[in-house]
């Protein structure tokens, strides 16, 4: 994904791939990806299952090896400097079991011994931690018998134990109840406000739409979108459902729409005229510059508002098709 | 180096109630065989019983509890997430095996005493011989701990299963292989290399110091690098019968015949790693394959799991009967006690859904032990499963091949009943 430069700024990238691919056997699960992730933007990976989330994020932090292609991580090369790359990523998998003996407490300090972090300084991370994940009531309590929602959270701590600037998320809503993933949420939005580069895989589009600012749409090991999520969701006019409000001349501009190449689905409702418009937001601007010279008295000319589930289903549907 | 595990090690398995009372447990062992030794042999047979005792602890509890570790974590996902620490992968490897076998050396090192106490006992072995003695268990407890962790690396990248008793065969190798070496540590026998004579036991330690550092490094670039890549299902069998190129070092020091046979006694182990990985998903998954199989009358799904371990086992048997005769006995009985038991344990895994671990192993230590009690006890032909060579060939033969082959012949109809009831009688799951 390469953000759009706006107002001659450059996007301040944190994490390149360029053409990435791998193969386990004759699938490619990642097939000649190329990524950029901005520095603290909070991506959405959205794909159908199988598309290859996965494999790519391990791909992106180094836990898998690529057949071809190239990431880069902060300037870093990840083939040539893979455990420094490592250390720069915090991950939640999907499968994120602890031993069912120990506490949270135990199992964050576990975790800072293995980033060398000294023992008081451990300690008091793991215990500020705990706190922002809301787990401090249960910090010495066996894991086994914390609730889901609450070992999601421990894993979203361990992630977080050694600070890191960028934050992989494997499905960290799968399973929950509304209210632990509306905790979730509220928990992600922190992070993203201390500056980190979040990538959140994840099914439920209305709830990635709450706090992600860029998305990513993968199918079948290849992106097949990829940009702010706002211009993902707004969409090109080409994918769009169109509404025209006039005050007058809503026949002539019926007749001119139905006659128009790239128009379909053209339906009056009330006031309104709703179609699909196929075509470029230069030639959209045209049409409405033909409707106005027709005589027709245009109120209202624009996109339907839609969500990023919208979005989504759009996109999968376009690409099934 | 940075172990973290060790940390963990300490809050999980060395608290102090643990200590105590391994501690207690481990000198009132050794008082009792102290005590079963006195006479004019007490240093060599306290010692002896020590040693044994030791091996035990490490092999058979210190090495399955590496392994089982090692897959449980994997299974967590645990070794995915120290991979992204600044752990190298030999801090992880090393962190993980001294921390999963820390209580097993624990209770070994508090049998140490035992043994020391015996030295100035009638026929004790002398300080240096026993200290070549603990050097070769270490060795060879070393190298049974890795390469059952790459074993089992292996086998979790090809199913992710679960391993069963694979780290107790594992043990089982370790245990037979450093116990030859061991016994050289009282031998004055040399090796005649190109360089001159060489110590017997110099030249087996340094063969099994060989298969360390091999075993060590395997598991250090499986655990390091490649434990998310797909791989071969031949793999496995290929990395374990790598493993017995270490018994070829034994040829040129003169032990063609201890190479055979402890050959043909280590393959039943390695061979119960294969099946037991074979055998590793989950029940509900095996059951759901067994089902498949017996609705649609074909067993190609389970074949190549299957074949694995039994391919190994006649090859074997073929080369023994063709090269050593004398010793095909042992291949051969090995076999079909293996067999017998897959069986009992296919049968208890399709008949029970909980503990079928410990159903497997009452039913399975009375088949071994009750012949010892009662066959053993009143003739002198030895009892079922006696790995040694009989004195007597026809004994031999009546007291374990003949009874084996029948007993594993009712286990494996047992199994093929169940399996084809299961077919008939439960829904077929999707």
């Amino acid at each position: 994904m390469t953000p759009p430069v706006r107002n001659g700024s450059v996007p301040d990238v944190i994490v390149t791939a360029r053409d990435l691919r791998k193969e386990y056997g004759d699938v490619a699960a990642v097939d000649g990806v190329d990524l950029d992730l901005e520095r603290g933007s909070v991506t959405a990976l959205v794909g159908p299952n199988g598309a290859g989330k996965s494999t790519l994020m391990r791909l992106l932090c180094g836990l898998l090896d690529a057949d071809e292609g190239r990431v880069l991580v902060d300037g870093v090369d990840a083939a040539a400097e893979p455990r420094k790359v490592r250390s720069l990523y915090g991950f939640l998998p999907d499968v994120y079991g602890f031993r069912e003996e120990m506490t949270p407490r135990e199992v964050l300090g576990y975790f800072a011994d293995a980033y060398r972090i000294p023992a008081h300084l451990g300690d008091a991370r793991a215990s500020e931690l705990l706190t922002f994940v809301r787990l401090d009531g249960v910090a010495d309590k066996p894991v086994g018998r914390l609730s889901r929602g609450m070992r999601q959270r421990l894993g979203i701590a361990r992630a977080l134990i050694h600070d890191p600037p960028i934050v992989f998320l494997d499905e960290p809503a799968a399973g929950l109840d509304p209210d632990n993933r509306r905790e979730l949420q509220a928990l992600f939005k922190s992070i993203s406000a201390a500056g980190k580069t979040l990538l959140v895989s994840s099914h439920i589009l209305t709830e990635l739409e709450e706090y992600c600012t860029h998305a990513v749409l993968l199918r079948a090991g290849r992106v097949g979108a990829a940009d702010r999520l706002a211009r993902l969701v707004a969409g090109p006019l080409a994918a769009q459902t169109m509404r025209l409000r006039a005050v007058r001349g809503l026949e002539k501009a019926e007749a001119l729409l139905s006659r128009r190449p790239g128009v379909s689905g053209l339906e009056a409702s009330g006031p309104d005229l709703r179609f699909r418009l196929a075509c470029t937001d230069e030639e959209a601007a045209a049409l409405l510059a033909e409707l106005l010279a027709a005589g027709v008295q245009v109120a209202a000319f624009g996109a339907e508002t839609r969500s990023f589930e919208d979005a989504y289903r759009s996109w999968s549907a376009e690409e099934a098709g | 180096m940075n172990l973290p595990d060790l940390r963990r090690a300490r809050q999980v398995w060395l608290t102090p109630p643990r200590l105590v009372v391994g501690g207690v447990l481990a000198t009132a062992v050794g008082a009792c065989a102290a005590l079963l030794c006195v006479g004019n042999d007490s240093g060599q047979l306290l010692t002896g019983w020590i040693l044994t005792l030791q091996n035990m602890v490490l092999f058979f509890y210190g090495v399955p509890s590496a392994v089982n570790d090692f897959v449980e974590e994997h299974q967590n996902n645990t070794w995915d997430m120290l991979r992204l620490t600044p752990l190298t992968a030999a801090e992880m490897v090393l962190g993980r095996l001294l921390a999963s076998t820390s209580y097993a050396v624990f209770l070994a090192a508090a049998l140490a005493p035992w043994a020391l106490f015996a030295l100035p006992l009638p026929r004790a072995p002398g300080l240096l011989p026993l200290l070549a003695q603990w050097a070769a268990m270490g060795l060879g407890f070393a190298a049974a701990s890795a390469t059952g962790i790459a074993a089992a690396a292996l086998a979790a990248r090809i199913q992710a299963g679960r391993v069963g008793n694979a780290g107790l065969a594992m043990g089982g190798l370790g245990f037979i292989a450093s116990g030859y070496t061991q016994v050289l540590a009282v031998s004055t026998g040399t090796v005649p290399l190109v360089v001159g004579p060489v110590p017997a036991f110099l030249y087996f330690a340094a063969a099994l110091g060989l298969w360390t550092a091999w075993s060590a490094s395997a598991a250090v670039r499986l655990v390091g690098r490649l434990l998310s890549e797909p791989q071969s299902r031949w793999a496995l069998p290929g990395f374990l019968a790598t493993l017995w190129a270490y018994l070829a070092l034994w040829v040129p020091g003169g032990r063609t015949a201890e190479a055979w046979e402890c050959l043909c006694i280590t393959v039943p182990a390695v061979v119960t790693l294969l099946a037991s990985f074979a055998e590793g998903e989950g029940p509900e998954e095996w059951r759901t394959g067994l089902r498949l199989a017996a609705k649609k009358r074909s067993w190609r799904p389970l074949v190549p799991g299957w074949a694995a371990p039994w391919l190994t086992v006649a090859g074997l048997a073929g080369l023994t009967l063709a090269l050593r005769p004398e010793l095909a006995r042992i291949a051969a009985l090995v076999a079909i006690f293996l067999a017998r038991d897959l069986f009992v344990l296919g049968t208890l895994r399709v008949a029970l859904r909980k503990n079928v671990e410990v159903a497997g192993m009452v039913v399975l230590g009375s088949l071994y032990i009750l012949p010892v009690l009662t066959l053993a006890s009143t003739s002198n032909i030895g009892a079922l499963y006696w790995l040694v060579p009989m004195q007597s060939e026809t004994a031999g033969f009546l007291a374990n091949i003949l009874p084996g082959a029948l007993q594993a012949l009712a286990a494996a109809g047992l199994f093929g009943w169940r399996v084809r009831t299961l077919g008939r009688s439960e829904k077929l799951l999707p």
